[in-house]
């Protein structure tokens, strides 16, 4: 590969063609796992076709070191899918292990524009995959589910083989060469009008054609190439809608027809390929996967393209055929000229610019043709998608934005200079405003948003690798997968998430036997699920494993010095909370998976940094649950805005059930000084908001200020506070970097006014009132 | 609501200078009588008093944060820091904005003085007989003709044993 001639476009390509890649090897892994248990022969075809089309767009590329592998990977599917071969362990990790070098090479590819460094890691993984299939072949790896015809199936299939290479030098193919190579030369044509004296056939049409005809041929490609547009991208959901395909080719036929008719012989070639692909769908033997799709599309644009050339130069048709069209390498034709045996990808073979040399008929074309490699910086501009691709960068601006538009937004509608002037005009507006802000808001979230599934998906291979290392047996369930986060956080708790994963796999889960010695089944439990809770998601790390031991927990924490309190004094979430403190480990060994003493302080410290918590749940012997608490959003809240003396709070909607004035007969006081206020049937305990936060209140009387019910996780509660605001979109913001974390305290939030309001965090006030000295935490000491 | 800090606020911007005309110099200010100095590459901007949200359960010295311009700085009592009794504010009480670690923080000083150049040959260890458990926050002394400015670690001063969550610092 010549790197130095790389120019930007290719380079765009070649990174689109790695996220794509990276997104179906990432949509792939997880049915990996599968093929052990399940016949569904479409796990097997889902895993060959992203090899298959891996193969193909990366010998479109001239990734000859990927390209190579995937071939192998690809014929190790292919034997899979059809000779029913019970999937061992072995072939599940080698399969993976393709999967991994794969990823390793587009990054390469990413990186450096090309993959010719992996080749050394490429050719042994393609000589264990050849390995592996000569013996799948002659029956040792495995045996084939159905006892029968075992002796014949090595026999035929080594013929099968002998066929597709065969094939792929049949004559048709071949012919596509010729083709290209007959086609005059397109780059020799300069940008301006070229004046070499093209010699085309049809010249001699060119006095029958009229103005009219001209414009009304114009009009009906347009039209044809419009509609036939929508119909592929229609066919890329649909890929099994046969009528469609054949209602394209129609159209792409006509145009065919028309553009040879009125001499644009180049347009009528590029429909002549795009036909020929059409063709093969047609007779099922090209799927029309996004890829195909994108090729179709291009081509589709191309013709459009030199269509509107010719509509906008006012000279002779037919003589213009080749002149007016400058050649401009965004439109390069693309044509797919798939084979004829379905094992093989679809060869994607560029008509290029032929540099007086000439392309000839490869031997082995799926190895791609030398000229790719000279220039593959003009493949398929996908014009069309249902979906872009856009910078997070750029989302994570925009979010910024919105951010500041809904501060904004308040400062201006709820501006004190406002106060007590009639202007229904203007509040008209500013409700239009507000709703539109907040619409806009809604939006700006839900596309940050995304399943967890993709995370959960790598926790599968995660846990297959760890107990498979550790000699384990785990069974990993899972759930709530479909549940959204966004983006961002997504990605800030997938290391926790790991570290967490593999404290259960290794300290959690026990040897088999040492499970069969307890009484428990040898292979261990992991589940790990997501769910909606209030505005938070709550992902949980669930196993039936050992357990915490609280002694050697407690034992370890005070040879490290980490213990604060006395252990009696301790309750058992903050004995397992220990855990998290900076140097902590109760790993016996050091083992290169988990357990050495740096991760779970980590663990929480990103955790913090998202406002969320982890919380522990263990019982010796039975197992451990751990619990992240993710909130939904980062940046955005409704909340209720209160007056406590002179400072405003908001407490988030989510946790405020109702507001209302006490009576003093519904008002009680224990003699532990705790107040508890009487709401129906309910007996709940109060909290002044000027007591934990130690602010001189207007009021002192219960009955004189507000009383606002408010529910944590586990508890329902009153909070006191003077007054009233009002509700209002809260934009969280830190308290600092400086100050961090405050307890009781979310962040802040900018007010109408300019001024600041605390955001107060439900669960947080509920443990700074009920021990106030668990916040004295000596680690928070900068120095 | 306290129109008085919305309005009129006096907003100093440093001048964006070369390096080399920033080093060396350094920017002055008043606690009480005694006048102290830090850096001045690590000044973004001086402002008037703002209105300032106390922010409950954290260390005394960080009275609260301000709002300017959408973001949200901490601001810290250079007076209560250094154990001295404070003051109620005047029309001279200005808040030094300081990056230091990277963190925006806003200092809250009687009165800025000047902004001097002073040559290194002219800034002196501190006295070691000089010790007052607060004398940490003292990088060096400098003395110009016969005026004393006492050149302050910004550092430590931010950073050194603060515990944020306590009241009692």
């Amino acid at each position: 590969m010549s790197e130095k001639h790389i120019d930007n476009e290719t380079k765009e390509m070649l990174t689109s063609f790695v996220s794509e890649a990276v997104d179906s090897l990432d949509t792939a892994e997880p049915l990996v796992e599968d093929l052990k248990t399940t016949e569904d022969p479409e796990i097997v075809n889902t895993i060959f076709r992203v090899f298959h089309s891996l193969k193909g767009l990366s010998g479109f590329f001239g990734m000859k070191v990927i390209n190579t592998l995937t071939h192998e990977a690809e014929t190790l599917l292919d034997i899979l899918r059809k000779e029913k071969i019970k999937v061992t362990e072995d072939i599940i990790t080698l399969i993976y292990s393709t999967f991994d070098l794969l990823r390793d090479l587009l990054h390469l590819v990413s990186n450096e524009f090309s993959d010719e460094a992996g080749a050394d890691d490429a050719e042994n993984m393609k000589i264990i995959l050849q390995d592996a299939i000569q013996k799948i072949r002659s029956g040792q790896f495995s045996m084939p589910i159905e006892q029968t015809g075992f002796e014949e199936f090595t026999t035929p299939k080594k013929e099968e083989i002998e066929k597709v290479t065969t094939e792929i030098k049949a004559p048709e193919i071949e012919q596509s060469y010729e083709e290209l190579s007959s086609q005059p030369s397109l780059t020799e044509d300069n940008e301006t009008q070229a004046t070499t004296e093209t010699t085309n056939i049809n010249f001699d049409l060119g006095n029958l054609i009229t103005e009219d005809m001209l414009s009304q041929y114009i009009s009906d490609s347009i039209d044809l190439l419009e509609m036939t547009e929508n119909n592929l991208i229609q066919l890329e959901k649909e890929p099994d809608n046969y009528e469609l395909i054949g209602t394209i080719f129609g159209a792409i036929h006509s145009i065919k027809g028309n553009s040879g008719f009125m001499g644009f012989s180049e347009i009528e070639e590029i429909a002549m390929e795009t036909e020929t692909i059409l063709d093969s769908m047609r007779k099922k033997e090209l799927d029309a996967d996004p890829t195909v799709v994108s090729i179709l599309l291009s081509n589709v644009e191309t013709m459009r393209k030199r269509v509107e050339t010719i509509a906008n130069t006012p000279s002779q048709p037919s003589e213009t055929s080749e002149e007016i069209i400058p050649e401009d390498s965004e439109t390069q034709p693309i044509s797919v000229q798939p084979s004829q045996v379905k094992p093989e990808p679809p060869k994607i073979v560029e008509k290029i610019e032929t540099e007086q040399e000439l392309p000839k008929p490869k031997i082995e074309p799926k190895k791609e043709s030398p000229k790719v490699e000279q220039a593959p910086a003009k493949p398929a501009q996908v014009t069309q998608k249902q979906d872009i691709r856009v910078e997070t960068v750029k989302i994570d601006k925009l979010f910024d934005l919105v951010g500041e538009l809904i501060t904004i937004e308040t400062m201006v509608t709820k501006n004190p200079d406002l106060v007590g002037l009639q202007l229904p005009n203007f509040v008209k507006a500013a409700n239009q405003l507000n709703k539109i802000t907040r619409e806009l808001q809604e939006v700006t979230m839900s596309v940050r948003m995304m399943p967890l599934e993709g995370l959960f998906n790598k926790m599968k291979r995660l846990v297959r690798d760890v107990s498979l290392k550790l000699g384990k047996k785990v069974d990993l369930t899972i759930s709530g997968q479909e549940t959204e986060m966004d983006k961002n956080v997504i990605d800030e708790i997938s290391d926790p998430l790991v570290h967490i994963l593999r404290n259960s796999l290794d300290h959690g889960i026990e040897y088999p036997e040492e499970r069969l010695a307890k009484g428990k089944s040898d292979t261990g439990k992991v589940h790990l699920s997501a769910r909606y809770e209030g505005n938070e998601i709550l992902i949980s790390v669930k196993d039936d494993g050992a357990g915490i031991d609280k002694e050697r927990v407690l034992r370890k924490a005070e040879e490290k010095g980490l213990l604060q309190i006395p252990p009696e004094k301790m309750t058992d979430k903050e004995i397992f909370a220990l855990i998290f403190e900076p140097g902590f480990s109760t790993a016996k060994q050091v083992t290169d998976i988990s357990g050495r003493g740096v991760g779970m302080d980590v663990v929480r410290k990103n955790i913090e940094k998202l406002r969320g918590a982890i919380d522990i749940e263990s019982e010796f012997g039975k197992g451990t649950t751990v619990t992240l608490r993710i909130p939904l959003t980062l940046a955005i809240m409704e909340a209720l805005l209160v007056k406590v003396g002179d400072d405003t709070f908001a407490i988030p909607l989510m946790n405020v059930s109702e507001t209302f004035r006490v009576m003093p007969k519904d008002i009680s006081k224990t003699m532990d000084g705790l107040e508890m206020i009487k709401v129906r049937e309910e007996i709940l305990p109060t909290f002044r908001i000027h007591e934990l936060f130690k602010i001189k209140p207007k009021h002192y009387d219960l009955e004189k200020g507000i009383i606002l019910i408010t529910e944590s996780r586990s508890k329902k509660f009153c909070l006191f506070a003077d007054e009233l605001i009002g509700q209002q979109q809260a934009v969280i913001k830190g308290l600092s970097d400086y100050i961090g974390k405050v307890p009781g305290i979310t962040g802040c939030m900018i007010l109408g006014d300019g001024g600041i309001g605390l955001i107060l965090d439900i669960e947080g006030t509920l443990m700074l009132a009920e021990n106030p000295s668990h916040f004295n935490n000596p680690n928070l000491i900068y120095a | 609501m306290d129109e008085k800090y919305n309005d009129n606020i006096d907003i100093v911007e440093i001048a964006q200078e070369d390096d080399d005309t920033l080093s060396n110099r350094y920017l002055t200010f008043n606690i009480g009588d005694e006048v102290y100095g830090f850096e001045i590459m690590y000044v973004t901007e001086i402002i008037g008093m703002q209105k300032i949200t106390k922010v409950p359960n954290i260390a005394d010295f960080i009275k609260g944060i301000i709002n300017l311009r959408g973001i949200i700085y901490p601001v810290v009592s250079v007076r209560k820091r250094f154990g001295l009794e404070e003051i109620p504010f005047t029309e001279k009480t200005c808040i030094i904005l300081v990056k230091v670690r990277n963190m925006g923080v806003g200092l809250i000083v009687d009165n800025v003085a000047e902004v001097i150049r002073i040559e290194p040959t002219n800034i002196f260890p501190p006295p070691q007989t000089y010790k007052g458990s607060k004398s940490k926050y003292i990088s060096s002394i400098a003395k110009i003709d016969q005026d004393v400015k006492i050149l302050l670690d910004l550092d430590k001063l931010l950073f050194d044993e603060v515990n944020i969550l306590s009241d009692n610092n």
